[in-house]
């Protein structure tokens, strides 16, 4: 079985901000969450995998291809729904589709057709008419109709209710139900991925803080209770994250630290947990 | 279909709602080209020449980037449908404008010299050609809105050369009837074509180079 | 057969998966051969990843409640299966050892707590 998207030793540096040996994998068939706090490089990161940013260093293959040798082998099997629509407003739907499907050798006009009749997407109605929703929807269209291997979703559902929210996760579920396609979701609203997300990378500050099975990644860290004094220096030093209180504390451990902290509260955490409390203690990152 | 033509395409498609626009803007020069077909002529391609940013306007309004980079097509074919584009709609314009005023003429009953056509319409190409020459690269350089200060500067230079020479020798541009190339209007018309073709293949050059530098 | 899954119990998701497709098997609410949902079929019906359900499926395997076909999907194995009969064991005695110990803590000796078994089979 191949790999969907593999990044290695990823570099970008900027004045303000650097992307540091960016590195994981997704393996085909499966929906890799890509997350971390705003600013953390997701979106730099995606970028680098279109091309639209020149890397520093490190090399990127997606379904197999290099990044810059093979872009445009690469971008006709690749899909993408961003946070807003990519068209031009004043187009009309049908107009996208006649701007758009020339430049995929594989276009499949009775698919698109299909799909804005399963969305319910008018095809007389002009880009900028449509809702949030629908735009996204008609993103998708554009990324199935021809025959798109990986699709990229960066901030998908960010202005959605979530009735569209849910939605966008069920025909997520059905795109990969082929085990041959793969899904890259960038997102800093991560209840969506603590459901269906199966790998998880996350990055904070150009760096990558995790890269694994989702499950793992929950499973791994821990959440922590006590009361002011029940803190000595070594347990602090434990704490990924720490939130101190008048009358107590609670941190982020990993699980292999729990026996540091034996007599005090410990519960399983939330993505959200994790991604909040690793953002706070900068001081007791190793 | 090589991409060239794709993006051609896909610039067809972003002007279109500047069509009605254009057409209007078509009329003003017509009914002064009626008058007298070459300054007609000359000013209509310099309103076309203005309008060489509708492009990059519509480009940037829509933010479309972001397209570009999911589009499997790579920069050079974005510069070079651009340029493609530029002197089709050009060429097309022009013949279009040359067909109707004799149109215009024949049933005016009105007299025209076909040299005197061709060379108007070798002269309002070859500013079309290189007018646009210089804008395209402050176009992709600095955007529809700032690079519309350089698309200014070929007007300024033409006026300030003009004024200059007529300065320093008010006999030279008369001069310049000498030349017996420029005297056969078709040979005038294959000069402007060869020197149009010259400064579009140096100012993709230039272009090229500006957008592969740069990142979005 | 019906799977359904908490996500505030505590109890991992393929935990819970197993568990409850292990207990449809013992008690013969799925029958032998009888073929599994497919693995993303089921992520997309809970909506949870398909790495759980792929490791809910292939731990069920390992403890031989099911088989896995390549290409056709997973099979529930047969009640008689030695696996199964060998965890029904296993069961039977912690179930058993978890009632002594009760039993002891609660004063009651061995010959009673015999005859509450003996009773207790009656009523069922």
């Amino acid at each position: 079985m191949s790999d969907a998207i593999v990044i290695n030793g990823l570099c970008k540096k900027f004045d303000t901000f650097e992307l540091d040996n960016i590195s994981f994998s997704l393996p085909e068939g499966y929906i890799m969450g890509l997350i971390g706090p705003n600013g953390a490089g997701k979106t730099t990161t995606i970028k680098l995998m279109l091309n639209m940013l020149k890397k520093s260093a490190g090399d990127i293959k997606i379904l197999g291809m290099d990044s810059v040798e093979d872009q445009n082998k690469i971008k006709e099997n690749l899909g993408a729904v961003f946070d807003s629509n990519y068209f031009v407003q004043d187009w009309t739907v049908k107009q996208v589709e006649k701007s758009i499907g020339i430049f995929y050798s594989n276009w499949n006009s009775e698919q698109f057709h299909e799909m804005l009749k399963k969305y319910k997407l008018d095809p007389n109605k002009k880009v900028k008419e449509l809702s949030r929703g629908m735009q996204m929807k008609l993103m998708l269209a554009c990324a199935f109709s021809h025959n798109a291997k990986l699709l990229i979703l960066d901030e998908p559902t960010s202005g959605l209710d979530p009735v569209a929210r849910d939605e966008l996760l069920d025909i997520i579920s059905e795109y990969i139900q082929d085990g041959k396609r793969s899904v890259l979701f960038s997102t800093h609203i991560t209840s969506d991925l603590d459901k269906i997300a199966d790998y998880i990378t996350f990055i904070n500050n150009g760096k990558v803080f995790y890269t694994g099975q989702k499950d793992d990644f929950i499973e791994g860290f821990r959440l922590v209770r006590g009361g002011s004094n029940e803190l000595n220096r070594e347990m602090e030093r434990k704490l990924l994250g720490v939130r101190k209180y008048s009358t107590g504390f609670e941190g982020l451990i990993r699980t292999e630290d729990i026996n540091y902290f034996n007599k005090l509260n410990i519960d399983p955490v939330s993505i959200d947990d994790i991604i909040i409390y690793t953002s706070k203690g900068d001081i007791n990152n190793e | 279909m090589s991409n060239i033509i794709k993006m051609l395409k896909l610039d067809f498609s972003l002007i279109k709602p500047y069509t009605k626009t254009l057409l209007i803007v078509f009329l003003f020069p017509l009914i002064v080209s009626v008058k007298e077909f070459s300054y007609g002529f000359v000013l209509y391609m310099s309103i076309m020449a203005m309008t060489s940013n509708y492009t990059f306007s519509v480009a940037e309004k829509n933010d479309l980037n972001r397209l570009y980079g999911l589009l499997p097509v790579k920069k050079e074919d974005i510069v070079n449908g651009r340029y493609l584009f530029t002197a089709l709609t050009g060429v097309l314009l022009a013949i279009s404008f040359a067909i109707l005023n004799i149109i215009i003429m024949f049933f005016a009953k009105m007299s025209f010299s076909l040299e005197d056509l061709i060379v108007s319409l070798s002269v309002g190409l070859g500013m079309y050609m290189f007018f646009t020459a210089i804008q395209l690269p402050g176009f992709f350089k600095f955007g529809a809105i700032k690079g519309r200060f350089v698309a200014f500067i070929p007007f300024i230079g033409v006026f300030l050369a003009g004024v200059i020479a007529q300065k320093i020798n008010p006999e030279s541009l008369n001069k310049l009837d000498n030349i017996a190339v420029l005297n056969n209007p078709y040979s005038f018309l294959a000069i402007s074509i060869l020197i149009s073709i010259v400064f579009y293949c140096i100012s993709i050059g230039i272009s090229q180079r500006i957008l592969n530098k740069m990142e979005f | 057969m019906k799977i359904i899954i908490s996500n505030t119990s505590g109890i991992p998701i393929y935990e819970q998966i197993k568990e409850q497709i292990k207990s449809a098997i013992l008690s013969g609410e799925i029958e032998e051969n009888e073929m599994l949902p497919s693995l993303r079929q089921l992520a997309r019906d809970l909506k949870i990843s398909v790495l759980t359900t792929t490791r809910a499926y292939t731990e069920l395997e390992q403890e031989g409640f099911v088989t896995n076909v390549q290409g056709k999907g997973c099979y529930v194995m047969g009640r008689g299966s030695e696996l199964i009969r060998e965890q029904l064991l296993r069961e039977t005695e912690d179930n058993l050892n978890a009632a002594i110990k009760s039993a002891r803590r609660a004063g009651i000796d061995g010959e009673e707590l015999i005859k509450m078994l003996k009773i207790l089979m009656e009523e069922d």
